[in-house]
């Protein structure tokens, strides 16, 4: 299996004021292709700024953390944002679509930094659509879905691109139990269809519930990590 | 695809987007319209005075100063016999006191050649009959005299025995003229009759001509058109200096209305530029698209300016815009009763392009300043950056 997150010994500290915070303290983590993990702890473990790191939207303050065998403090802006574009797909608590777009634009949106021709875009799009099964929303605007709807279009916008890693940062907390399975379901199923690897930050026990790996985060440090047999 | 993802965003903007274009569509059109009447004021005042008065150019008796009524006497002098009458005309230059309704007024007297086709003065009115004293003047002379056409008016002069001689003349003609300065203060005889007041013979002042003259010696300056037009000229810069004050005021009001437009809605739109980050964008293909999103806006307002505006312009054009009454009586120079504003291609392209240019600017200043966030500041809407978060993401990097 290939190691696509390796991080060692590593640290993440805020300013406060004359002195400093710790987020993350001593985290030493491999994942590998197809893994199916999440990242479980109280609010304010952690679990985001480790998620944030590992998707180069954030760099450690020490150690190491390589991302497809990127280096990921090494990396300048537009390297990283080119990692992000081209390896990573993104889910977030809050969905973050952009609301004068379509279901349809939403999800081409990523396909657009990657200059995939007008027909690959939309055949990728009704791919990843009926993936999620939201074809019969293609040309609604988010206002006009519901939460389980719009953290669809996320993860169907997350995988557009057949991306290596999915992070996705608490994707149920927002969401009634009925749509947190359906979810969780739809997120199992690419996992398992794409070969996919799904890391989550999450405190959700439903989600928990669908794991197949799952460490534990509390006060910056890893208490445990353990593989669940399913 | 920046350009896509511009035209994506602006148009989604709905509302917001159109009430913005139209704003602008608005000052395009003002400012166009406003200078546009400056610029039709001007050429109109311009080719007023050098149909009425200037034409070709003026020659004056080297003594010749007439904001100095002293000069008038001792600068008159026979015009070159080497000027072709049919190219010029004769002016005489005196002083009077004129009598209308019983009040006393200082008046400057006019003589002009009667027999004239140069200019656009009706002299013809004033040919000369012994016996019959004409006189005409502009309309903003008789209006101040409350004097009509056909009135009678008492004058008195000084002739050249240092006598004081008076009689009634008759208004034949009271003139529409947009040139204040052959109007105002001022009463025209026929050339003939006022050398028969002062008892001088072919002497001018000054004499108009269709083209310069060589040779006509020392005695003679040469005051060309643009000599000549050149107060009227100050005059317009000076009105248009105040213009661009509301040139300006109204840019201000764009640009402070699109500014803060662009603004909130990137600071509402913090998250959306975060997630743009974590999708993948780069800082400057978000700058890019958000310069953009501003610049086709102002491309929009252009379009939009030229659907409604250019009709409504060029009505302006044909129909002229009346001024108040109470304009009129300044006797604003250049202007009879209404303003028929010019437009030129310089004027409607420096205007887009500045619209455009600022439109640039006001999109670019915000969004560069929110590009700066990290992506995770930018997704949790984070308004700005403390200087130690700064230090420490930037030593990070």
């Amino acid at each position: 299996m290939e190691k696509l997150i390796n991080i060692k010994e590593m640290y993440k500290h805020y300013p406060v004021g004359t002195g400093k915070f710790t987020a993350l303290k001593d985290i030493n983590l491999e994942i590998t292709d197809g893994e199916f993990t999440g990242i479980v702890g109280p609010s304010g473990s952690g679990k985001t700024t480790l998620l944030n790191i590992i998707g180069s939207l954030d760099v450690q303050s020490e150690g190491i953390v390589e991302v497809l065998g990127n280096d990921v403090k090494s990396l300048n802006h537009r390297q990283s944002a080119d990692l992000r574009s081209k390896h990573i797909g993104f889910i977030f608590q809050t969905y973050n679509l952009l609301p004068v777009y379509t279901v349809f634009e939403n999800v081409e949106f990523p396909l657009l930094l990657l200059n995939f021709s007008a027909s690959e875009r939309k055949k990728m799009v009704i791919d990843a659509l009926e993936w999620v099964g939201l074809m019969p929303k293609i040309k609604s605007r988010p206002a006009q879905l519901s939460g389980g709807e719009c953290q669809r279009v996320a993860i169907a916008r997350a995988i557009v691109k057949k991306p290596q890693i999915v992070l996705a940062d608490e994707p149920t907390a927002n969401l009634d139990a009925e749509n947190s399975h359906h979810i969780l379901r739809t997120m199992v199923e690419l996992n398992e269809k794409l070969g996919t690897t799904f890391v989550f930050s999450t405190h959700d026990a439903k989600v928990i519930n669908y794991l197949r790996r799952k460490i534990t985060l509390i006060d910056g440090k890893i208490v445990s990590d353990e593989i669940i047999e399913q | 695809m920046i350009l896509k993802l511009a035209w994506r965003n602006l148009i989604g903007g709905g509302f917001r987007t159109w009430l913005n274009v139209f704003i602008l569509s608005v000052v395009i059109v003002t400012i166009i319209g406003f200078h546009g009447m400056y610029i039709g004021w001007q050429k109109d005042g311009e080719n007023g005075i050098i149909k009425w008065h200037v034409a070709g150019g003026q020659y004056w008796q080297k003594n010749y100063d007439p904001y100095d009524s002293f000069s008038y006497d001792e600068s008159r002098q026979m015009m070159p016999a080497s000027v072709p009458d049919e190219n010029a005309v004769e002016f005489l230059v005196g002083q009077g006191v004129i009598y209308p309704q019983g009040r006393m007024k200082n008046i400057t007297l006019k003589g002009v050649e009667e027999e004239q086709g140069l200019l656009e003065l009706p002299t013809q009115l004033l040919a000369y009959e012994p016996g019959r004293y004409k006189m005409m003047m502009g309309h903003r002379t008789a209006r101040k005299l409350k004097l009509n056409e056909g009135d009678r008016l008492m004058l008195r002069w000084r002739n050249s025995t240092g006598s004081f001689d008076a009689t009634s003349f008759e208004i034949v003609k009271i003139f529409k003229t947009t040139v204040s300065s052959i109007d105002q203060g001022q009463v025209w005889l026929g050339i003939q009759q006022m050398r028969e007041m002062f008892g001088i013979m072919q002497e001018v002042n000054y004499f108009t001509v269709r083209e310069p003259v060589e040779g006509l010696g020392k005695s003679w300056e040469f005051k060309s058109q643009d000599k000549l037009l050149s107060e009227f000229r100050a005059l317009i810069s000076a009105k248009i200096a105040g213009g661009m004050f509301m040139y300006a005021l109204l840019m201000f009001l764009a640009m402070i209305a699109v500014f803060d437009t662009q603004v909130l809605s990137l600071f509402k739109r913090r998250k959306e530029v975060g997630m743009m980050m974590a999708i993948g964008l780069n800082r400057e293909q978000i700058i890019r698209i958000f310069t953009w999103e501003g610049f086709i806006g102002g491309l929009l307002s252009v379009a939009l300016a030229v659907i409604w505006g250019t009709p409504l312009l060029l009505k302006f054009q044909e129909n002229g815009l009346r001024l108040p009454e109470f304009m009129n009586s300044f006797g604003v120079d250049g202007i009879i009763d209404a303003m028929y504003p010019q437009y030129t291609i310089s004027l409607v392209i420096f205007t887009i392009v500045i619209v455009l240019l600022i439109m640039l600017a006001v999109s670019y200043i915000p969004v560069s300043n929110i590009s700066r966030l990290t992506p995770v500041d930018a997704l949790q809407g984070r308004m700005t950056i403390s200087v130690k978060r700064k230090k420490s993401m930037l030593s990070n990097r």
